[in-house]
């Protein structure tokens, strides 16, 4: 009895197996495209509820292509578990992913490129209506290897009602380096440093590249085969910093997300972040939130930033939905929307004239300088190399290094050698 | 007869199978793919020789993981084990509400690593942390235990000794019971002091649990990961960076697996080596009968 009762669960498993693996073969013929879309956040606030938003709204305006949103995690842990999961052959047809990591992307062979895409939804004519600092990073080689989604550039934070309260004008933020001192001091006078500082320029490679250039200098090629690390502008900027740091006006190491919670909590009155970040500031901070070009040296000059959606090679079908839905994602509308809710910058210049996006600018003057900023100073592209990751990581810790007290010359002179290092393989 | 001889061998078969699969298949794959270029610009991986292991022996920061990994885990086997024996031996002579301090001690364990590092990152915060919120009460400095590469280090070995130490105290504990209290009245009563006693009698007594402890402790210190993703990603410049980041470092970040994976070699091939050393020399003085 017991045999025959077991025998008959056996048969039914089998079977049930066989259907579930059939059905599933016969869905991916025609119906829906199934596709798996990571994606980052990138900066502090709830940006996952946003996007499981849209996305939401995507499936629900056609029935085509159903896209699962997975949150993963930051830029860096996003990355990872893309390249792990395309090297294992399982990759998302389609990711949000930060723009320099394009380099790596393409020597792996993970992604394809959107030329064909784009030629068959207008050309030049529908590329043309992204804002040109973005699309930058996108060209490589004659090719569009991404196209722009959650942009940003560094912005400078800062708290009106402390600048109010120190006799500072609370309409002009600092212009440039010498200016951030003279603030500083200002406000270290006024606050004291029980716990207070007057600046904070958190430890990330992306507001250390800006600041080179703004000396002067340069940091990678344009192939992204070499970096330069020890210059003498790379010694200006740190000059900068340094100073803030001597003087008692900058704590030396503070990391990304936490500098945030620092100005919200009014610990700090000055902040260098990302755009990316402003949504979530003026919902949070419960004082005048200021924003303002990022100050600068002698080049008026700044760096865009953030992610890019790619679109993997897997086939011909879902690559194709997977283009449906980036096109959804980035027209003017969600555009806008993913602006106003997120604080990044809008990607197409014809979102700026939608009604509801002036509105929102009416409401809110700080949307629009980032915007402005690269409207007037020059834009140059992300920090973007192969080896990204790496050498990423290594010029964080050279910041940390640097200003937590190590001798500027040997870390500088180190930190060349290894980024040598990790580019040998690169050298043709 | 003989099938019933056969029997244990087929019990045993699945665990073996599993561990086989999951455990050595792995570690033997990885021993051979550190002899491999294995990275993105080989995703198709290719014989390299003793590339990997070259690399990391001529790498400064190899060898700031491995001076890392040493220090993390010589403070925290002596201060976790030193403190939690000290704990057993006091616990044990308390006569009321012992299992009240015992679980006192206990309940870090039952925390998650992760939990315990967001936890400590909320005490550690430089502003407004609660470490920091006593020190300024009571007139000293705040200490930026996260962000100071002289500190984090200490900082993050905290957290695992807070992790562990109520556990091996309850190892230790178990240990006592051992102890013949006839044997602790009669040396007394021959007026052997305390450092006799615990020298002379306890630790003798108690060798098999400590030599346990002992080995149990030095792999919860060399597999230490959680806290560090969590509370410094092995920062700040790279002073909090233990092997087991550093192997996840190259390997998922990096996508380095030829790296990672003479990494992984050379942790597997370490651990056995101590392993085997402290079961030739300390494990044959180990008294097991009581």
């Amino acid at each position: 009895m017991l045999k025959k009762v077991s025998l008959i669960c056996l048969i039914l498993l089998m079977a049930g197996i066989a259907a579930w693996a059939g059905g599933r073969g016969e869905q991916a013929e025609t119906g829906t495209v199934y596709l798996r879309f990571y994606y980052p956040v990138g900066v502090a606030g709830d940006h996952a509820r946003i996007m499981e938003g849209m996305v939401r709204d995507f499936n629900a305006s056609q029935d085509e292509v159903f896209v699962e949103a997975i949150f993963s995690g930051g830029y860096r842990e996003t990355m990872e578990r893309a390249q792990t999961a395309y090297l294992s052959g399982n990759a998302p047809e389609v990711a949000v992913l930060d723009a320099p990591a394009t380099y790596d992307l393409i020597e792996m062979g993970a992604i394809v490129p959107l030329d064909q895409y784009i030629e068959a939804e207008g050309g030049d004519a529908y590329i043309s209506r992204f804002l040109d600092g973005f699309m930058e990073i996108a060209r490589l080689e004659g090719q569009t290897w991404s196209i722009p989604f959650q942009r940003s550039t560094p912005l400078f934070y800062y708290n009106k009602d402390h600048f109010r309260a120190a006799g500072l004008d609370p309409d002009a933020p600092p212009r440039n380096w010498d200016e951030v001192a003279q603030y500083s001091s200002v406000l270290a006078d006024h606050f004291g440093n029980d716990g207070r500082w007057p600046i904070q320029i958190p430890i990330n490679f992306w507001l250390l590249k800006p600041m080179v250039l703004q000396a002067g200098g340069t940091l990678e090629s344009d192939d992204g085969r070499s970096v330069s690390i020890d210059t003498a502008e790379m010694r200006e900027a740190f000059g900068y910093m340094l100073d803030l740091v001597d003087q008692g006006y900058m704590a030396p190491i503070r990391q990304w997300a936490p500098s945030v919670s620092d100005f919200i909590a009014g610990s700090v009155s000055m902040l260098y972040n990302s755009t990316g970040s402003l949504g979530h500031i003026e919902r949070s901070a419960d004082f005048d939130v200021g924003t303002g070009f990022l100050p600068t040296q002698q080049r008026q000059v700044v760096i865009e930033g953030g992610g890019n959606f790619f679109i993997f090679d897997t086939d011909e079908r879902r690559q194709q939905a997977a283009w449906e839905f980036v096109t959804w994602m980035t027209n003017a509308e969600n555009a806008a929307r993913w602006s106003i809710e997120s604080g990044y910058v809008a990607v197409r210049e014809d979102s700026y004239s939608l009604p509801e996006y002036e509105q929102h600018v009416e409401r809110n003057p700080n949307a629009i300088t980032a915007f402005n900023q690269l409207q007037s100073v020059e834009v140059e592209r992300n920090f973007m190399t192969y080896q990204q990751a790496q050498l990423a990581e290594l010029l964080n810790e050279v910041k940390e290094d640097i200003l937590g007290g190590a001798n500027i010359d040997t870390t500088l002179r180190e930190a060349q050698s290894r980024a040598d290092t990790i580019l040998a393989r690169f050298q043709r | 007869m003989k099938v019933r001889r056969l029997i244990p061998y087929l019990y045993v078969l699945p665990a073996f199978v599993f561990l086989f699969l999951f455990t050595y298949y792995p570690a033997g794959f990885a021993l051979f793919r550190s002899f491999f270029h294995w990275n993105t610009s080989f995703i198709q991986p290719e014989f390299a020789g003793l590339f990997n292991y070259r690399q990391l022996l001529q790498s400064r920061r190899f060898w700031q993981v491995v001076s890392n990994t040493v220090i993390y885990s010589l403070s925290f086997i002596g201060a976790s084990t030193i403190l939690a024996l000290f704990l057993a031996v006091q616990i044990n002579k308390i006569k009321r509400a012992g299992s009240f301090y015992k679980a006192t001690f206990f309940y870090p364990t039952m925390i998650p690593m992760a939990a315990a590092a967001m936890i400590w990152m909320f005490m550690y915060l430089p502003d407004y942390g609660l470490i920091n919120a006593y020190l300024r009460r009571y007139g000293m400095s705040s200490v930026n235990w996260l962000n100071d590469r002289n500190i984090a280090l200490f900082s993050v070995t905290m957290v695992g000794i807070w992790k562990y130490t109520g556990y091996y105290m309850l190892l230790f504990l178990a240990g006592l019971r051992n102890v013949p209290d006839e044997l602790m009245d009669a040396a007394m009563i021959e007026g052997a002091n305390g450092r006799q006693r615990l020298f002379k009698i306890i630790l003798p007594l108690i060798s098999s649990h400590l030599f346990f402890i002992l080995i149990i402790a030095i792999i919860n210190a060399l597999e230490a990961v959680d806290q560090i993703y969590i509370m410094t990603q092995g920062g700040p410049s790279n002073s909090t960076n233990l092997i087991v980041y550093f192997i996840y470092q190259q390997g998922f970040r990096f996508w380095d697996m030829g790296t990672a994976s003479a990494l992984t070699a050379m942790l597997i091939v370490s651990l056995l080596l101590i392993v085997s050393f402290l079961f030739a020399t300390l494990g044959k003085k180990v008294y097991y009968e009581v």
